[in-house]
């Protein structure tokens, strides 16, 4: 789609896309919180056969805003005898790892009109690295610092259960993710998200959910299990039980604080949906060509709040998972299923690759030389 | 560019390697059904058939090959691996043969054991075969976890577990050592390709205080390896706690394993001789004395036989020194090359008479009595002849008495080192040698002239089963051992194309 | 102050810190959480190298991964009280002097010697050098050395996994 470049003072919009795209990454996830809750709730009620939020506003749509309030004035308590510095840092550090994150989604694909009949290529990034794939990977594995630690520094058993839970939970379920997040790799050659997204361009048939038939099916599987695992949300979420541990890693805590951990919560469910659509949907590209005239922002839009309601829908439909059940399902049918896959999708891939046509694989770097000492003499 | 062909010479050169990898695996995989019933007989033949097959292919490997680099100078072949290959892999199948027994007799036969063996075998000759720092570490790291795991095998044991546990805390902090000596050879050199840290070596990166500080942490990381003093105090509670059977096998691989590696990083930074070799001859001179000291104190055979390991590791150092003559002229170079054969044939020797002798513990230990003091020899000679007097023998050669393989060791080490002209290395070996006569005769007076303790039955247990015993792998092992320690010592060069090392 | 210069304080000097309280707190939690902090600015050193891939990996391998198990294993045996740690001592003179040694050998070697911009990369260089590409080629290149030890450390983690299961199952 092409867009005539807009001047701002000193500044055109090549030059904000980043800012652009990093302002709304950061509304989106920081927003969710109010507009999820809402989602989630009425969404539940209209699974479960129930009313859902209706008394404040029209359909509840006020009920976020009354909750934010509520918490907000909250008494803020803190329980004796818990490592302070670190209770008060937990929450931080939960929120922490969505927000970086966010600044690596790609959310379009614009042409821009320079003028006198040039056009230039447009990403609405904030900043595209060319090892941003591993960058969401490492931001996903620190996420569980803040579970932990406020379980731990909280001083009560049920916050230490969930804290200990989590940690297993996360570092069981990594391995599949980043097997399932291989898969696109391989199947997209860069490990950039947006030369992962442009790779998929073209409409459904050539998103990575169906790339290397049936592989990309099962890892988009691998990792949709994977993400609900590591997010810690329904049927895996058992750090916060309410049946076993009162509130697992956050039941001693109380007001924004708590409330920063149920947004850290959502932001990863949000940017956990933005990754899968940028892996295994296409990103922003529309599911048949024909529909480009809708902008590609609004397809990315759209196709997170489908995963959105995929969490959604999960949560309402299946019960809670079992501990020993939840490690036996990651590391004995999870994890296989999903080695076994890669193996045999690396193995289609390189038959699949004509080696006349040449690849998609970047050109071999200039032999590395040694870039310190050798000739020079010490 | 010939590229398949390239890879077959490339994997060619590391054919035993792959045997013992590919028996490893299939030992692995195969592990269910060779865990119990009819197929637990089979693990330790397998064992065996790895160990000695990869001898096998070694031995008959083309050496048109020899001196070349394998995958892009990662790793090489030459006499020294192919000589040290022997010695090592002899040692192993010696092993399997003690283990095979022992473990059946002490209930703990599983058939991880032979895998980790074979695995651990194949990280020693990976040392030997490193042609780049970074190859030399994966080895000695893949060779150090399977005797880690194998010196607490008896899990049921806490003082195995203690044997484990030490070793393998004492092992990891060594091993931090060395890396870090690699990283800071990579810092003078800008790379840990031996070649290229030779020629480093030559423009003076030994006088720079970063490479004096990554020879001497290279130097220690070794010395972990093979026990020289300061660096010995795991050894004893390993050998002690480890089941008799890894003690064998631990103490044989490792000294092999690091003394020719050894061999190999000194004569790489020959060149710099003045940084590293006053500390080699240091901490030669200590093991000798400190490892023979101390040995006369134990009355438990296998802490014995760990002290006078230590002091072996002496003797050996003294070969290692050797390498720093290399440069000093004709007979410098000449007592390098001397000492390199010599240290190979030594650690043949010393192979042999140590797998004898825990193959004598392990043979006399049963389900509920493991034989480890001078008591439990006592009076051996006259309850099992044959047993007792082969145990004299392996003291005998451990000792350095002529006739024996052990006296040609330490007598060509010791030629070597008289060759290079460093008078005090020879004098303190000879002296510190004829200390180490008391404790071994120490153990011969137990065997021949005490009376048995218990009237009988024999240490066995069952004066009657033992002769059927003797036919089973240990028995075997003993005889092997027995044979080579005379055979060796009368005619030594009856060896010597294999273990000549030619440069 | 360049900015490269001024990126490169603006890490370091946490970076020692964040050492220095990981041997110097007394609750183990603590020190491992520095590790963590440590971790992620060594991370951010890395990219400041150009070394992109290294640095992902160390943020996903070490900050990520093997610290939870640390901390995980923290919590497990609730070693949270606060230990008593015998300082001064030998021990803490000697390692005091030992890493006192150490810093001198690097700044004297690395500083002083070869002054702090020695290198001789070019920008063009350093944008190949570090890329997930450019480590892939260095690890599977035949015609490099790297890929023969590359495929023997997967025999050290076989080994690895196989020793740890053979101490550590109760049935085996």
């Amino acid at each position: 789609m092409t867009i005539p470049n807009i001047s701002f003072g000193p500044f055109d919009l090549v030059a904000v896309a980043p800012y652009v795209a990093l302002g709304l990454m950061l509304a989106t996830v920081l927003l969710a919180v109010p507009v999820l809750t809402w989602f989630e709730r009425v969404t539940l009620g209209l699974i479960h056969d129930r009313l859902g939020p209706n008394r404040v506003g029209p359909r509840g749509l006020l009920q976020p805003i009354a909750d934010g309030i509520k918490l907000f004035f909250k008494e803020d308590i803190l329980p004796s005898n818990v490592d302070r510095r670190i209770f008060y840092l937990a929450p931080a550090i939960s929120m922490m790892p969505p927000l970086v994150a966010a600044a690596l989604i790609p959310l379009g694909d614009f042409r821009v009109d320079m003028g006198g009949g040039q056009t230039r290529p447009l990403t609405l990034v904030a900043a595209d690295i060319n090892v941003g794939i591993l960058w969401v990977l490492g931001l996903a594995s620190l996420q569980v610092y803040g579970l932990i630690l406020g379980g731990w520094s909280s001083n009560n058993k049920y916050s230490l259960l969930g804290a200990l839970r989590s940690s297993a939970q996360a570092i069981s379920y990594e391995l599949a993710l980043s097997l399932g997040v291989l898969m696109a790799v391989l199947m997209s050659h860069s490990m950039s998200l947006v030369q992962i997204v442009q790779s998929q361009t073209g409409g459904i048939m050539h998103w990575n959910i169906l790339g290397l038939f049936p592989f990309g099916l099962v890892a988009a599987g691998v990792y949709a299990i994977a993400a609900v695992a590591e997010t810690n949300r329904a049927p895996f979420d058992l750090p916060e039980a309410e049946s076993e541990l009162v509130a697992g890693y956050q039941t001693e805590y109380s007001s924004m604080k708590f409330a920063i951990f149920f947004m850290s919560e959502y932001a990863a469910v949000v940017i956990g949906s933005c990754v899968a659509v940028v892996l295994w949907l296409g990103g922003w590209d529309p599911i048949h060509p024909v529909l480009g005239f809708i902008p590609g922002p609004l397809w990315f839009a759209g196709k997170v709040l489908l995963l959105i309601f995929a969490f959604v829908w999960v949560r309402s439909t299946l019960p809670r998972f079992r501990y020993d059940q939840l490690m036996r399902f990651g590391w004995m049918r999870l994890l296989p299923v999903a080695l076994v896959a890669l193996m045999l999708a690396a193995a289609m891939s390189a038959y699949r690759t004509d080696p006349s046509a040449g690849s998609r694989i970047p050109p071999k770097p200039e032999k590395p030389k040694p870039l310190m000492g050798g000739t020079q003499s010490l | 560019m010939g590229a398949p062909t390239q890879a077959i010479r490339d994997l060619s050169g590391i054919l035993p390697i792959l045997v013992l990898w590919g028996v490893a695996l299939v030992i692995l995989l195969g592990a269910p059904l060779l865990r119990r019933g009819p197929g637990s007989r089979l693990a330790a033949p397998l064992g065996g058939a790895g160990a000695l097959g990869a001898l096998l292919v070694l031995l008959r490997g083309s050496s048109d090959g020899f001196g070349d680099t394998l995958f892009a100078g990662a790793a090489l072949t030459d006499t020294l691996y192919s000589s040290g290959a022997f010695v090592l892999l002899l040692g192993g199948f010696l092993s399997v043969l003690v283990a095979q027994t022992y473990l059946r007799s002490r209930d703990l036969e599983k058939p991880e054991y032979y895998a980790i063996m074979l695995l651990s075998l194949s990280g020693a000759l990976l040392m030997m075969q490193a042609n780049d720092l970074i190859v030399l570490f994966l080895g000695l790291e893949l060779m150090s976890f399977g005797l880690y795991v194998l010196a607490g095998f008896a899990r049921t044991d806490a003082k195995s577990d203690e044997a484990a546990l030490k070793y393998f805390l004492l092992g990891a902090l060594a091993s931090a050592l060395m890396l870090y000596g690699i990283m800071l050879t990579y810092g003078v050199a800008a790379s840990t390709e031996l070649s290229n840290v030779q020629s480093a070596v030559a423009r003076g990166a030994l006088k720079e205080p970063m490479g004096i500080a990554a020879a001497l942490l290279l130097v220690i990381g070794l010395c972990f390896k093979i026990a020289a003093v300061p660096f010995h105090q795991w050894s004893p509670d390993v050998y002690e706690g480890a089941p008799t059977s890894a003690t064998a096998f631990l103490a044989t691989t490792a000294k092999i394993g690091a003394i020719v590696a050894f061999l190999r990083v000194c004569d790489t930074i020959a060149g710099g001789y003045h940084t590293w070799l006053p500390a080699i001859r240091a901490i030669a001179i200590l093991s000798m004395i400190v490892g023979n000291l101390i040995a006369i104190a134990q009355t438990n055979v296998k802490r014995m036989l760990a002290y006078s390991g230590v002091a072996h590791a002496g003797y050996l150092l003294v070969a290692v020194a050797c390498m720093g003559f290399r440069l000093m002229g004709t007979k410098g170079t000449q007592a390098s090359i001397l000492a390199m054969t010599g240290a190979v044939f030594y650690l043949l020797a010393y192979a042999l008479a140590l797998i004898g002798a825990f193959g004598v513990l392990a043979y006399l230990s049963s389900r509920d009595k493991d034989a480890q003091t001078l008591n439990d020899l006592r009076g051996l000679a006259s309850s099992q002849p044959a047993v007792g007097y082969a145990m004299v023998l392996f003291m005998l050669s451990l000792a350095g008495i002529p006739a024996t393989a052990g006296f040609i060791g330490k007598w060509q080490v010791f030629y070597a080192v008289l060759t290079g002209g460093d008078v005090a290395l020879a004098v303190t070996m000879a002296l510190t040698s004829a200390m180490g006569v008391y404790y071994y005769l120490r153990v011969v007076w137990y065997i021949v002239f005490e009376e048995s303790a218990a009237p009988k039955p024999s240490p066995t247990g069952h004066g009657v089963e033992a002769r059927p015993r003797a036919m089973t792998g240990v028995g075997a092992a003993i005889t092997i051992c027995c044979i080579a320690t005379i055979g060796l010592g009368i005619l030594p060069a009856a060896i010597s194309s294999f273990l000549t090392v030619v440069r | 102050m360049r900015p490269g210069v001024l990126i490169f304080w603006l890490l370091a000097v946490p970076m020692v810190a964040c050492a220095l309280l990981v041997i110097t707190s007394r609750n183990p939690l603590r020190s491992a959480l520095f590790l963590v902090a440590h971790m992620l600015l060594l991370a951010g050193m890395f990219l400041s190298l150009s070394a992109q891939y290294v640095a992902a990996v160390q943020v996903v391998v070490y900050a990520g991964a093997i610290m939870v198990l640390f901390v995980f294993v923290i919590m497990l045996l609730n070693l949270g009280g606060a230990q008593k740690m015998d300082a001064a001592g030998l021990g803490w003179a000697l390692g005091i002097a030992m890493s006192l040694g150490l810093a001198a050998l690097f700044v004297g070697t690395g500083v002083w010697k070869s002054g702090l911009h020695a290198g001789k990369a070019t920008a063009k260089t350093l944008a190949q050098g570090g890329t997930a590409q450019a480590v892939g080629f260095a690890l599977f290149d035949p015609e490099l050395p790297w890929l023969f030890p590359f495929e023997v450390a997967s025999i050290v983690l076989l080994m690895a996994a196989v020793g740890a299961i053979v101490l550590a199952k109760r049935k085996l």
